[in-house]
């Protein structure tokens, strides 16, 4: 009886193979769609929308109304640290924190005046998934710099980062680099931190490693 | 003429379809609900952020000291590629708390490669970092 079973099924699965896999095919799809529309637990937010927040322009790159920029070496990624060959430690930015001051509006220079950035985002919201679009330009060259790879670093205070969502980075086109879901837990004035070329260090002066950070406004 | 189709058969056809209807719709389901942005704590890195300080807080000396030690001094001291970010003082990492609180948490150091933090340990520097990083 239970061989006879067996080779029913068998047989029901060789005589309609083709009609099996469209349904489950189809069963699949439907299942998706489904979901896209009925397992968000909570609809889109709807409100006031942040983003940069506007105030004084950055200059921090400009020596007397010169431009001031820092080359970077791709060599100085990973160096020896054999400082009588040319390298410079990097001791930081000369004012404000390690990381330079935190920027308005939606461009500026990172705190060592390697890049230009600037950036874009989806409606900003407290709860909702946001998306960053930052594109980065070499202040030395004026192209974009790509393979940056770049982080971000998002927090309302010292003891308040964003909550971690899974925050992936893309590249595409070249230089251009978006980075989501970013989440913000809470209303005011959060701080989003680029970081470029993480992987390399960030002792020697024209290291690729750099960083540059908005203030993101969070209704 | 065809020959008839068993009846077991078509039987086991007509069990089956509703049958792969549910596993591809649970499937679809879990799949589908699974991508969602991992606020909920579906990624790998975990949102386990004390939401405020406790009662007894960790003791820098005796248990974010060690930590530090272990997991960062290697390149954030003098003599490490991060030499310019040391973090093996109580003062530099005071001055770098919410640098290390973010990169803590959000799982990007120690950085790969290198020995992760344990549970227990992130437990405790997350907390102390909290807790305003008391020099106790």
């Amino acid at each position: 009886m239970r061989m006879a079973r067996w080779l029913a099924i068998s047989d029901a699965v060789a005589v309609r193979p083709r009609q099996g896999l469209v349904a489950a095919g189809g069963s699949l799809l439907a299942g998706l769609i489904l979901c896209a529309t009925g397992c968000q637990s909570t609809p889109d937010p709807v409100g006031p929308v942040g983003g940069a927040v506007v105030g004084a322009l950055d200059v921090h790159c400009q020596d007397s109304g010169a431009p001031r920029v820092q080359p970077v070496n791709a060599s100085s990624c990973h160096p020896t640290f054999d400082m009588a060959g040319g390298g410079q430690a990097d001791m930081g930015a000369s004012t404000g924190s390690e990381y330079g001051e935190t920027l308005y509006n939606d461009e500026g220079n990172d705190d060592e005046c390697k890049y230009r950035v600037k950036f874009t985002t989806t409606p900003v919201r407290k709860g909702s998934a946001v998306t960053f679009t930052a594109t980065v330009t070499s202040l030395a060259t004026n192209q974009p710099v790509t393979g940056a790879m770049t982080a971000p670093e998002v927090f309302l205070s010292e003891t308040h980062p964003a909550p971690n969502s899974g925050a992936d980075t893309t590249e595409s086109p070249p230089g251009t680099y978006v980075i989501g879901p970013v989440m913000f837990d809470a209303a005011g004035k959060w701080t989003m931190r680029f970081h470029f070329f993480e992987d390399c260090t960030d002792a020697v002066e024209d290291s690729p490693h750099g960083h540059v950070a908005f203030y993101v406004n969070v209704p | 003429m065809r020959p008839p189709r068993p009846t077991t058969s078509r039987r086991v056809r007509a069990a089956g379809s509703p049958l792969t209807w549910a596993l591809a719709l649970a499937s679809g389901l879990v799949l589908g609900c699974s991508s969602e942005p991992g606020v909920d704590g579906s990624t790998q890195c975990p949102n386990d952020l004390p939401a405020s300080c406790p009662a007894t807080v960790p003791s820098y000396q005796n248990d974010v000291m060690q930590i530090v030690q272990r997991g960062c001094a290697s390149c954030h001291s003098a003599t490490g590629v991060e030499f310019n970010r040391p973090l093996d003082t109580y003062s530099a990492l005071y001055s770098q708390r919410q640098g290390v609180l973010t990169q803590i948490y959000g799982c990007r150091m120690p950085p790969a490669g290198a020995p992760p933090l344990t549970s227990a340990e992130r437990q405790q520097i997350l907390t102390w970092l909290v807790c305003q990083s008391p020099n106790n």
